[in-house]
C-alpha cells in the first residue's frame, strides 16, 4: 500500500523501477515541487516548472542512500530546482528555443543521466542515438544546448547543497598550487573546482557527491574557467 | 607537432573573429565521429576554451582531429606564458597536452 510507506522507501523502490512507487512518490511529492515552482513564479509557466521539477524528483532516486540518514524530500529538492532552472534559462534565453527542441534536450538528458547511472560513465554521442533512437542531427542540437550554454550563475543554486564540509578539500588545497583558480570564487564554487583539479574527481563523481546534476556542475567549472579567460586583457 | 587522425578540421581566424563558439561547434560535431564519453568532450571544450584565452595577437590556427578513440586540438600562437601558468588546470581536463613554439595540442583520448 504505497499511500502509507515512508518516502524514503517509495524512493528505493522508485529506483528499482517499481512503477506504483514511483506513481505514488510523484503524487506525494507534487505539494513540494509546486512550493519550489512557485519561487520562478512569473518566468515560465507553472506547469512546465512543475513538470521539469518533477523530472528532477525522479532523477534523484537513483542516487538517494537512505542509510546516509538524509530525507529523500531535502536530497531531491536540488534536483528539482536543477531541472527548472534549466527550463527558466532556455525561457529567458535571447534566443527562443522551440518547444520541439527543448522536448528533444529533456529526452537527450534524460537518456543521459539513466545512462550514466546505469554505465558509471557519461555516453558517447553515437551511444546517445542508439539509446533515444533520435536522429545524430538532432542529439548534436541537444548537446549544443547543453554544452555551449551560458554558465548558471552561482547565486541561483541552493547554498546548502554545496556548503557542507569536506575533509578533502582542505587537503586538495594544500597539495597543489589552485590557489589562482580559488582566488575569489564563492565557498560553494571552490569546492567544486577543489574537488575537480584538487582531488580529482570526475564531473559525475562531483554531481553525485553534492546532489547537482553533471550539467550543473559542467557550468560551475565553466565559470570558474571563466576567471581564469578574462585574465588575458587586464 | 604530427597526429594521424581519421578526419580534420583546420581553420584560420582573425583578431575579431568569433573563434570559441565556432571551434566548440566543430569539437562538438568531429566528437561525434569519436568514442568518446560526452563529459571528456565538455572537458577538452573547457580546456580549449582557456588556451584560447591566452592566443598571441593577431590570427590564430586551429586544428581538429578526429580518431575512434581520441579527439586532438591545435592552437596556434599561444603565448608562451598561458599554457606554463595554467598547466595544472589544463592536465586535468585533457588526457595529454603538448606545448612547443607557441603551438598547444590538446589531446582527449578514452
Amino acid at each position: 500500500m504505497p499511500g502509507g510507506e515512508p518516502t524514503a522507501v517509495l524512493a528505493v523502490r522508485a529506483a528499482r523501477g517499481e512503477a506504483d512507487a514511483r506513481e505514488a512518490l510523484v503524487e506525494r511529492l507534487a505539494p513540494m515541487v509546486a512550493a519550489l515552482a512557485h519561487r520562478f513564479a512569473g518566468r515560465v509557466p507553472a506547469a512546465d516548472l512543475e513538470q521539469a521539477g518533477m523530472l528532477g524528483v525522479l532523477k534523484a532516486v537513483n542516487g538517494f542512500d537512505p542509510n546516509l540518514g538524509t530525507a529523500f524530500e531535502a536530497y531531491a529538492s536540488p534536483f528539482a530546482v536543477g531541472e527548472m532552472l534549466a527550463v527558466v534559462r532556455q525561457s529567458t534565453s535571447p534566443v527562443r528555443v522551440p518547444r520541439a527542441v527543448r522536448d528533444i534536450e529533456r529526452q537527450v538528458n534524460a537518456a543521459i543521466d539513466d545512462f550514466t547511472a546505469a554505465r558509471g560513465r557519461t555516453p558517447s554521442v553515437r551511444e546517445i542515438v542508439t539509446f533515444t533512437g533520435l536522429d545524430e542531427e538532432d542529439v548534436l542540437e541537444a548537446l549544443r544546448a547543453r554544452l555551449l550554454s551560458r554558465p548558471v550563475p552561482v547565486t541561483e543554486l541552493s547554498e546548502d547543497v554545496l556548503a557542507a564540509e569536506d575533509g578533502d578539500l582542505a587537503a586538495a588545497e594544500r597539495r597543489i598550487d589552485l590557489d589562482e583558480l580559488l582566488a575569489g570564487l564563492e565557498p560553494r564554487s571552490r569546492r567544486i573546482v577543489a574537488l575537480r583539479f584538487g582531488v580529482g574527481l570526475s564531473q559525475r563523481e562531483i554531481a553525485a557527491r553534492v546532489g547537482l546534476s553533471q550539467m550543473h556542475v559542467s557550468r560551475l567549472l565553466r565559470q570558474a574557467l571563466a576567471r581564469l579567460q578574462g585574465e588575458v586583457g587586464q | 607537432m604530427m597526429h594521424s587522425g581519421a578526419e580534420s578540421i583546420r581553420g584560420r581566424f582573425g583578431p575579431q573573429a568569433p573563434v570559441r563558439p565556432i571551434v566548440a561547434n566543430l569539437l562538438l560535431a568531429l566528437g561525434a565521429r569519436t568514442d568518446l564519453p560526452i563529459e571528456q568532450l565538455d572537458e577538452l571544450g573547457l580546456a580549449v576554451d582557456l588556451v584560447l584565452a591566452g592566443r598571441a595577437a593577431g590570427e590564430v590556427a586551429v586544428e581538429l582531429w578526429a580518431g575512434d578513440d581520441e579527439l586532438a586540438v591545435s592552437i596556434s600562437p599561444v603565448t608562451h606564458e598561458w599554457p606554463v601558468r595554467h598547466r595544472l588546470v589544463l592536465e586535468s581536463l585533457v588526457s595529454e597536452i603538448e606545448t612547443a613554439g607557441g603551438e598547444v595540442l590538446l589531446r582527449a583520448r578514452r
